[in-house]
């Protein structure tokens, strides 16, 4: 299958600084769900940026749906792979929600770009807030204006910039659930995340960095069973998994549900 | 690049108190005004040029200087050919080197084209080795020290540091705006200025709201400009300090006195 | 909450506060509240007054906050917010914020720990003293003339847990300060807090992310709609299933487990906190059935 995202000995520093990126090479594939994990520092966001031409590679080659980036604009590849940016509070500027969504897509040229805007906003559930000023927005509220901002450009390739990380409950959950409509939909999505549960509960695969470079790449059963990458990047396993491996469960589980079926299941 | 930073050395100049370095840069700057004849303004710059190397700084102070090359040429033709309307130059036409058309280059008019672009960088030389030898903290301290009232040095210092990080802030600002089609170079001058609101109002609203956060943290750990404080950091002033602030103020003089004698003046 | 003999009870007395703001709407309603030597946790879902309350406990309210007004009594050591000048009452609580970047002023380390004792006017070597015992307390002697900016995250929030324990505040109040930070920067702010428990400080701590730090905690207020409506031990909090679900929170992995199983017939002795209690309690059922 063709990749739709592909980096070859991809290698980045800014100018006269140390090296962030050191020989990545992926490919990640169209319609999966993936998650990229890592400590801060890692080059996460430094990797991320080059699938949408914000940065260009020093060595090596980045290609999206075989563009070569170095050759395209970000205009023209952020058509292809949107990118919601960590703060909300980065993009937001406009006098009301609505026109804050249909910012995108006028730029772009999309078709009808206020039909895409109109059905953006009920994808992430803020209809009722259409005129109001994106500035009174609660944080959770913004973050998801910030998601159909970039719905509305229809892209193919999503990435998500810590979506989660200061949000409450309630949004994180409004989020995944937002994620698994994109994977009904076909869409690509790259999550930046530390939210192990997140990772665990939507990706297809996870990538796991470390001082610039993928150290492992696996499902979520795969990575964060594994002790010895865990431990080599310094992060505690979900408490389940710790669990579970307590009760020498084979096949260790990675959330509650999965837990308790497999109890069940095992009392039965 | 970043305008001015400090940059972390262990030069003779670094050394010096940051006061001693304080009244060399402002020494500098008023020779470079006092006189003005092309041949003391280059050795002058000369000099500049030599305690930048000093101070283990020259390499990061020639680019600057490359990059306001345009400007420092500009100043050459301006003076050369316009001095006589300007406020300092004389106003006769002497011994004409060459003619433009309608403007003429005077033997002069030559004396000052080649003097003024010294004398800018000169005296933009000047702070900038300043500047990139002193902390930040050593330069609110001797301001300080120097009479400016506590509040105004620490909201200097303070902006210093903000204009960083906002400068920071900026860049992932356009960024963002940039990944939903925002174009910044294209078209005409006032669409290019309107395609920069959607990064400035993020931008200013970021701005305020860290200037109001560092006042809270600010008033949570004791702050308060119009009470006495200790300063953590010393400023000593050595032998060479005082060796230093002698000859600057000699020199000061004599230079003076050379002046008024017509020495180092165009004539 | 054990009471020794001799000890000092309350660092903290709440009188009856309300703080409503200017557009007429009250986020803080019928708060009492006293709080000994302990570890408290202040938790509830986002706008239920948990900010607010801390500006309150700190002096920030009614000092630097001027959206509102505040009714009722804050008394801080015997000293009562009203009355005593901002820079008294940071001698006695210390406050951390949730976004490192702007509590941090010093050029280097050193210098942003030494900020708030230049304020007080202690003197030079008095100042140098408590920045080396504080780098040592923190671990950060080797950052010590290090720029901040060349700090993770992490690093970054116990540089000002630092700055502000070198003022020796007793009571030390913190709002989310794990909100923004990674896995491994948490790490790093919770084995701090652990240090400054077994150090015998008062602290306050405002979090959502509570799986992080619930073993540390001695009590669990609960904000909702500017109202207390809970404050308990944290066991007795957790086995509260209706009212955890309720406010929010994210629910620790090892919580919701307990949850299921209580519902499926288990029987817990205590409500277990971290995975350790959970296998134990697991195999004190499993011993007895």
């Amino acid at each position: 299958m063709n990749s739709i995202i592909n980096t070859k000995n991809l290698w980045f520093a800014y100018e006269n600084r140390n090296w962030i990126l050191r020989g990545i090479n992926i490919d990640i594939y169209p319609s999966e769900i993936v998650s990229l994990i890592g400590p801060n520092g890692c080059g996460k966001t430094t990797l991320v940026k080059h699938f949408n031409g914000l940065l260009k590679p020093v060595k090596g080659k980045v290609f999206v749906k075989d563009i070569d980036t170095s050759r395209a604009s970000p205009a023209e590849l952020s058509r292809i792979v949107g990118y919601v940016f960590q703060n909300p509070n980065y993009q937001i500027f406009s006098a009301t929600v609505f026109e804050e969504t249909i910012f995108g897509p006028k730029n772009f040229g999309v078709e009808n770009p206020e039909q895409t805007a109109f059905s953006s906003i009920k994808d992430v559930g803020l209809e009722d807030k259409m005129k109001i000023s994106p500035f009174s927005l609660s944080l959770g509220e913004k973050e998801r204006l910030a998601i159909a901002s970039v719905l509305a450009i229809t892209p193919q390739v999503f990435i998500f910039d810590e979506p989660t990380t200061g949000q409450d409950r309630s949004t994180t959950k409004k989020i995944i659930k937002i994620v698994n409509r994109m994977r009904k939909s076909n869409k690509t999505v790259i999550i930046i995340t530390h939210d192990m549960e997140l990772a665990s509960e939507c990706s297809d695969r996870v990538f796991v960095m470390n001082r610039g470079i993928i150290e492992k790449v696996g499902d979520p059963h795969e990575i964060f069973s594994d002790e010895r990458l865990l431990r080599k990047i310094q992060l505690s396993p979900p408490t389940i998994v710790t669990i579970g491996k307590s009760l020498a469960m084979n096949s260790v589980p990675l959330t509650v549900e999965e837990f308790v079926k497999r109890l069940k299941n095992e009392i039965d | 690049m970043k305008l001015i930073e400090y940059k972390k050395k262990n030069s003779v100049i670094h050394k010096l108190d940051a006061r001693t370095k304080l009244i060399l840069c402002a020494t500098l700057i008023l020779l470079a005004f006092i006189f003005n004849d092309p041949l003391f303004l280059f050795a002058l710059f000369l000099f500049s040029i030599y305690l930048s190397y000093l101070a283990e700084i020259h390499h990061e102070v020639i680019p600057r200087i490359k990059i306001l090359a345009p400007s420092i040429i500009m100043s050459f033709f301006l003076w050369a050919l316009f001095h006589r309307w300007s406020l300092f130059g004389s106003t006769e036409i002497v011994d004409v080197v060459f003619t433009l058309g309608p403007l003429t280059v005077d033997r002069i008019g030559l004396m000052y084209g080649l003097a003024m672009p010294f004398r800018v960088m000169t005296v933009l030389i000047s702070p900038i080795i300043f500047l990139m030898t002193t902390k930040l903290s050593d330069v609110i301290h001797c301001l300080t020290k120097l009479g400016l009232p506590y509040p105004w040095a620490f909201t200097f210092g303070l902006s210093t540091k903000l204009v960083s990080v906002i400068g920071n802030e900026f860049m992932t600002i356009k960024q963002a705006q940039m990944s939903r089609g925002l174009e910044t170079e294209k078209g005409s001058l006032i669409k290019r200025i309107k395609s920069h609101i959607p990064i400035i109002v993020p931008l200013t609203i970021k701005g305020i709201e860290l200037s109001d956060q560092l006042g809270m943290s600010m008033s949570i750990k004791g702050f308060n400009p119009n009470s006495k404080r200790t300063f953590y950091r010393q400023l000593k002033m050595r032998k060479i300090d005082f060796l230093i602030l002698i000859i600057c103020l000699t020199s000061l003089l004599v230079s003076v006195v050379m002046r008024m004698g017509g020495i180092g003046v165009i004539v | 909450m054990v009471i020794g003999p001799g000890e000092s009870v309350e660092k903290i007395i709440v009188e009856n506060i309300y703080y409503k703001h200017y557009n007429s709407e009250f986020s803080l309603k019928n708060i009492n509240l006293k709080i000994g030597n302990e570890f408290v946790l202040l938790t509830g879902p986002s706008g239920s007054g948990k900010s607010t309350l801390v500006y309150c406990l700190t002096g920030l309210i009614p000092y630097y906050i001027r959206n509102g007004k505040m009714s009722g009594s804050v008394w801080i050591d015997d000293k009562n917010t009203n009355d005593t000048p901002l820079e008294e009452l940071t001698k006695k609580v210390g406050v951390v914020l949730q976004n490192p970047e702007s509590q941090i002023f010093g050029m280097t380390v050193e210098e942003d720990l030494a900020f708030g004792l230049e304020n007080l006017c202690m003197p030079r070597h008095q100042i140098n003293k408590k920045v080396n015992e504080i780098l040592s307390f923190l671990e950060l002697k080797k950052f010590r003339n290090m720029p901040p900016e060349a700090l993770s995250g992490g690093q970054k929030q116990k540089l000002v847990i630092g700055s502000v324990l070198a003022l020796e505040p007793e009571i030390i109040v913190l709002d989310e300060p794990l909100s923004n930070l990674d896995p491994w920067g948490a790490r790093l702010v919770v084995s701090t807090l652990e240090k400054l428990k077994k150090a015998g400080r008062t602290i306050v701590l405002v979090e959502r992310k509570i799986e992080n730090v619930i073993h540390l905690v001695d009590r669990v207020v609960a904000l909702e709609n500017g109202r207390i409506i809970a404050d308990e031990s944290p066991r007795k909090f957790l086995a509260n299933k209706k009212l955890v679900e309720r406010l929010g929170i994210n629910i620790p992995q090892v919580v919701k487990l307990t949850y299921h199983l209580k519902s499926s017939g288990f029987k817990f002795m205590k409500f277990p906190l971290t995975a350790e209690e959970f296998m134990s309690e697991l195999n004190e059922f499993h011993n007895k059935y």
